[in-house]
């Protein structure tokens, strides 16, 4: 007995351990990757750059390396627009400045070239490294000088690189802006297509459009007015026949930039919802949005899928920038039809409001004014006959009486019309329901009575009568108000 | 005779001052007066001395008479400390070599500060402090009512690169009567290296005094001066053994 | 006449002669002492401070070149005396770099001190600092003209402006040059680690 109890004790005992020990180790979770920068990196590879819209691929290696980074600065005078040119400043030839990719625990080793036909100094910031001035206070460089610094990229995400040589603004504004992206280690998960577009702003003395070789406006630049807002660095640069092409079907995923210098954008793709975004080019990440804002000097990453064909437009949702300012890019999408998810246009049909005129479905008697009515004669009645007929019956009776077919009865030589002793009076002033048969066909639909004065359904009924092969008669005002008096 | 003394003295003094005046050949007389720091400091204006300065640029045929009578200043013969490796490159070219009269007439590039510093002490004369050059480059074009023609002349040169270090034809005169001090060459001036911009240009704050005795940052007195914004971080990036493809000298001389 | 004649024939010549006279100067003054300084400097490295040919005094009250300094490893450095908060940091950094060494290695290397004030930090002045500081035999003060500390400033790569006051904005910048004054290691800032700068000192004793 005493065994048993020591022994069930142990068992408790045992039980509470392993309870204690699972819970502790299930209490840290999947823990985020932290870089141990002590730890050495192995072998060295050069960074394949490329311009936007193209993205370079990514580092195979399984562990951290060294990665070695020539960016050369160049100023060139390029399109800005059609007919319109600008002196650019660059980082590797174009607007916006070369992607670099690597991972994170990378060691990147930079080496920042300026042109000895450059006029200025350049040096470069790139958000992802952490020391001074992000890599610009070790890299000031004179004209046909080189400078070489290294750095370690800590932590995962998407970062703007920019010039910070003073004047600052000046330096971003004339486009030395690009993309550095640090990746987890294993690389974010394969999709079909990336692509890289970076919004920015350019201040020129004239105004948008106009032609001849602008320069930049230091003005309009501190009160932030800017002439053009564009995608990857002139107007049209990824659109019309430089769209980015998919694939019906195939998955992409946008890495966004926004140079600025001062506007943040409202990114969103016209037709298309992102699936999923990494907010701000972080680790956050959010889905189906619509529009996702990418600050001035930040970015985003967004995911989606192209589910149906057609041209997807990349704006910035401040609107008047997209469509007047050339902050517009576009992705062609290619293949089958999927009508599942969209149709197209399916139907396209003339749309008039029902009659000018109100409506009401018959619920008792109408009585008629006192007013003496002044009749009219055959021709008045036919003519003003005419525009009622137009604008209280064509709708559904159609210009030439002919009704629809199996909706709404036909006008023309009808028995039905013709077999009624009030010449349809009843029908305008009550309005008709229930199955009728006109013209050997069944119609059940219904009318709403119209409501109209004695001399206007004079009018109409003699229209429908004489124009419609219903006899020949002239139909009276006082008829109808007899007709209502009666009632 | 008579007046052959006063006669002697009048010749003598005639001589004296035409020598005087050739040694200041093809320079100008800036007179004493004050212009705006870009870098705000503890004065509103800066004055400046009266100085002689040269007229243009020093060129490519006027540097090369330097260096035949200083081989040690040759393109074989410098050492490093005093230029690096694209000291007067462009002078091994076809373009220099084809053309050598007319280029000839052309600033003179590729040069460091060392090399300027010796030619201008070789003519008698020096380099420009900072505050001589700015003076003397303040001054607007002959005939402008505005600034603005300043301005387009800037432009011209860095936006639209219509004007090149090899152009020959002086452009604008200013109103102290000099040529090109904007729009063909940056240039160097003696104190260069007085410029303590951090690096980093956005440090815009006071450094610390525990860092400099006395600091001095880069406040600048105009920020949408970019112009002169771009001259001042010029000169921050430059070392004493540099030489840059656009960048030259002109000398100055005490009054 | 003929007296008029002869006496602007005379002014023709003393005129034309004036500028060449003035470039005979330049180049012929102390003809001997050059060539003797010339040699001296060919015979240096091209990347070496030494070629600067300046004459400064040291603290002790003797002329220097700088070439005078090869043969021992050199940490560099400027200053001025009435510096009040970053000079005595950078002194104490290098003091503290000192430690690291011992006394026979400390006569193997010397530390240079070069005043950017050329009108106070004369020789005397700089006599009563070196003294007031505690520095050693191993520490050379030096005094020289404007022009001289200029050139040095350019070549070092260090900043400095002269005040109203008459005081100094500068750069800090410590330097170590080899036995032959090429520049092997320099660094930035105050109260910096000094780990580096002992290395490179050592690895040239």
């Amino acid at each position: 007995m005493k065994s048993f109890i020591a022994n069930f004790e142990i068992y408790i005992a045992l039980i509470l351990l392993t309870g204690i020990g699972l819970l502790s180790s299930c209490a840290t979770d999947a823990e985020k990757y932290t870089l141990d920068y002590n730890k050495e990196v192995t072998g060295e590879i050069r960074a394949t750059l490329t311009d936007a819209p193209l993205v370079p691929p990514r580092i195979e290696a399984k562990h951290n390396t060294k990665v070695i980074v020539e960016l050369e600065i160049i100023e060139k005078t390029m399109r800005l627009a059609d007919g319109v040119d600008y002196t650019f400043w660059t980082f590797g030839g174009k607007v916006p400045g070369k992607f670099i990719r690597v991972r994170q625990g990378d060691l990147v080793e930079f080496h920042l070239h300026n042109h000895p036909d450059n006029m200025l100094p350049h040096n470069i910031d790139l958000h992802a490294v952490t020391g001074p001035g992000g890599g610009a206070e070790a890299s000031l460089i004179a004209p046909g000088k080189s400078a070489q610094f290294s750095f370690r990229a800590l932590n995962q995400g998407l970062y703007v690189y920019h010039c910070a040589t003073a004047p600052v603004g000046m330096h971003i504004a004339n486009g030395m802006y690009g993309l550095i992206l640090v990746e987890p280690l294993e690389g974010f998960p394969p999709v079909d297509h990336e692509f890289y577009v970076m919004q920015s702003e350019f201040y020129t003395t004239g105004r948008f459009g106009e032609k001849g070789h602008q320069d930049f406006d230091m003005q309009k630049a501190l009160d932030e007015r800017p002439d053009y807002v564009v995608m990857n660095g002139a107007v049209g640069a990824s659109s019309g026949e430089n769209a980015m092409k998919v694939k019906v079907g195939e998955t992409v995923r946008l890495y966004m930039g926004n140079g600025g210098p001062n506007l943040v954008s409202s990114f969103h793709v016209i037709g298309e919802i992102f699936d999923k975004v990494y907010v701000e080019g972080g680790t956050l990440t959010n889905h189906d949005l619509q529009t996702t804002l990418v600050p001035a000097g930040g970015s985003a990453i967004a995911e989606f899928k192209c589910e149906v064909p057609g041209t997807l437009h990349l704006v910035d949702h401040s609107i008047f920038r997209a469509f007047n300012k050339g902050a517009l890019a576009q992705i062609k999408v290619v293949g089958d039809e999927n009508h599942k998810v969209f149709t197209g246009k399916e139907k396209e049909e003339v749309y008039l409001p029902e009659g000018s005129s109100i409506q009401s479905i018959s619920s008792g008697k109408q009585t008629s004014s006192d007013e003496v009515i002044e009749e009219k004669t055959l021709e008045e009645r036919l003519a003003a006959g005419k525009i009622l007929y137009n604008q209280n019956c064509m709708a559904c009776h159609m210009e030439l009486g002919t009704g629809i077919a199996g909706t709404f009865p036909p006008l023309v030589n009808s028995d039905y019309l013709q077999a009624l002793p009030d010449k349809g009076i009843s029908v305008i002033l009550n309005g008709l329901q229930g199955e009728i048969l006109v013209n050997g066909e069944k119609f059940n639909n219904i009318m709403p009575a119209v409501s109209l004065n004695d001399d206007q359904v004079a009018s109409i009924l003699t229209y429908i009568h004489n124009n419609f092969d219903n006899g020949d008669g002239l139909i009276k005002a006082a008829e109808v108000k007899e007709w209502r008096n009666k009632k | 005779m008579l007046f052959k003394k006063e006669l002697a003295f009048l010749v003598m003094l005639c001589f004296v001052v035409s020598s005087v005046s050739s040694q200041n050949k093809g320079m100008v007389l800036i007179p004493s007066g004050s212009y705006k720091p870009f870098i705000k400091g503890k004065v509103d204006e800066i004055q400046v001395d009266s100085f002689w300065i040269d007229e243009k640029s020093v060129t490519n045929a006027e540097f090369s008479t330097f260096v035949d009578a200083n081989p040690s200043w040759s393109r074989e013969e410098i050492k490093r400390l005093f230029a690096d490796e694209d000291y007067l490159s462009h002078w091994a070219t076809d373009l220099f070599n084809q053309d050598s009269f007319l280029v000839g007439n052309a600033p003179v590039v590729n040069v460091s500060w060392f090399a300027a510093k010796a030619y201008c002490e070789w003519q008698g004369k020096r380099l420009p402090m900072l505050s001589e050059w700015e003076y003397a480059a303040s001054a607007l074009p002959q005939g402008s009512v505005d600034s603005s023609s300043l301005q387009e002349i800037i432009a011209n040169w860095y936006s639209r690169r219509t004007l090149s270090e090899n152009d020959t034809v002086p452009h604008y005169k200013n109103e102290f009567g000099i040529w090109d001090m904007h729009g063909k060459i940056w240039e160097w001036v003696y104190d260069f290296n007085s410029v303590q911009s951090n690096e980093d240009s956005r440090n815009m704050e006071e450094t610390p005094e525990g860092l400099f005795c006395g600091s001095a940052s880069l406040n600048a007195s105009d920020a949408s001066d970019y112009s002169t914004f771009i001259r001042f971080a010029f000169r921050g990036s430059l070392k004493g053994h540099f030489t840059v493809r656009k960048l030259g000298f002109r000398c100055v001389k005490t009054k | 006449m003929k007296n008029i004649l002869f006496i602007m024939l005379t002014g023709f010549l003393i005129a034309g002669c004036n500028e060449k006279k003035e470039e005979v100067k330049q180049c012929c003054n102390t003809k001997n002492e050059q060539k003797v300084t010339k040699d001296l400097i060919d015979q240096l490295p091209g990347t070496s401070v030494y070629q600067l040919d300046g004459d400064w005094t040291s603290h002790k009250g003797k002329p220097l070149k700088l070439n005078q300094l090869t043969g021992k490893p050199v940490v560099l450095t400027m200053i001025f005396t009435h510096c009040e908060y970053a000079c005595p940091m950078m002194v104490n950094d290098l003091k503290m770099i000192e430690q690291e060494f011992s006394s026979q290695e400390r006569n193997e290397f010397n530390f240079v001190l070069v005043s950017f004030d050329y009108v106070r930090d004369k020789q005397e002045r700089l006599e009563s600092y070196a003294v007031s500081q505690g520095l050693d035999d191993n520490w050379i003060l030096l005094h020289g003209g404007e022009s001289q500390v200029k050139e040095l400033s350019v070549t070092l790569n260090i900043s400095y402006e002269m005040l109203e006051n008459g005081s100094f904005s500068h750069t800090n910048r410590k330097l170590v040059l080899d036995k032959q004054g090429r520049i092997v290691y320099s660094q930035n800032g105050l109260q910096t680690n000094s780990e580096p700068v002992v290395e490179a000192i050592r690895s040239l004793l």
